[in-house]
């Protein structure tokens, strides 16, 4: 019972977005650190990649994926507290909304790269 | 024969710290290097947008060649430890949840860790050059 404290969604998205991440992580590491060891990294060659939808959907993806992970695996651990029903809504609407913020602000950190320019300035 | 009825029993602040008595390290150290990577997610984009939006391309050059100095390529190596434990101790569990050696599981700990060493020392043969050239 104790492995569905959770819930049941929460619990099998957490091992579906491991699985992603698996693959994600992988991926972003070998790209950015191996696939060109040792040459300089630059405004330019990170723009340069980036022109490859490939690359960029492997940052996007990643960021989607690892936020939602992040944030369910801490909220698991809040969940140990003793917390009523009330406080598990507030402590997962809280959550989600700092998750959606930060997508949105992790999509911005790519956009100087794509199109010149951020969409906003924080 | 007695029966007893199933009854979940409300649960207490106290079942937090009993299950950190009866669980595992490797359980502790999945929560531990979890948090560190989720903070480390918040260094990461913070570093790089800030750099870009505040200093335009200059300042992401220089931003990245100040990442890229020996100390910080030791701390990416201590980061990439932390996120292979987590990654390898996470497909252990996952393993166990679809029932797979779930007698075995220390031993699948350390098989885990043993793999987890070798791509770590590749990885510093491949990156270590880089700091001391």
């Amino acid at each position: 019972m104790s492995r569905y404290r959770s819930g049941l969604w929460p619990w099998l998205l957490q091992r579906v977005s491991a699985l992603l991440l698996l693959f994600f992580i992988v991926a972003h590491l070998w790209i950015e650190h191996f696939m060109h060891l040792g040459a300089p990294i630059t405004f330019h060659s990170v723009a340069v990649r980036l022109l490859h939808w490939t690359y960029a959907g492997i940052d996007y993806g990643l960021l989607v994926v690892v936020v939602y992970h992040g944030l369910n695996g801490l909220r698991s651990i809040i969940l140990d507290a003793a917390l009523t029903p009330r406080q598990v809504r507030a402590v997962t609407g809280g959550l989600w909304i700092l998750g959606v913020v930060t997508v949105i602000f992790g999509i911005n950190v790519l956009s100087p790269f794509l199109w010149g320019r951020p969409w906003f300035i924080v | 024969m007695r029966t007893q009825t199933m009854q979940p029993r409300p649960r207490q602040a106290k079942d937090a710290i009993s299950s950190y008595r009866t669980g595992s390290w490797a359980w502790l150290l999945h929560r531990i290097t979890g948090l560190l990577i989720l903070a480390y997610l918040y260094f990461h984009l913070i570093a790089l947008s800030s750099a870009v939006w505040l200093g335009g391309m200059a300042a992401f050059n220089r931003t990245v060649a100040s990442l890229t100095t020996p100390p910080f390529i030791f701390a990416d190596l201590a980061l990439f430890a932390v996120i292979l434990y987590h990654a390898l101790n996470g497909i252990r569990l996952m393993m166990f949840d679809v029932g797979w050696f779930i007698n075995r599981q220390k031993v699948v700990f350390w098989i885990m860790m043993a793999i987890g060493a070798i791509i770590l020392a590749l990885s510093s043969a491949a990156m270590l050059p880089l700091a001391f050239r």
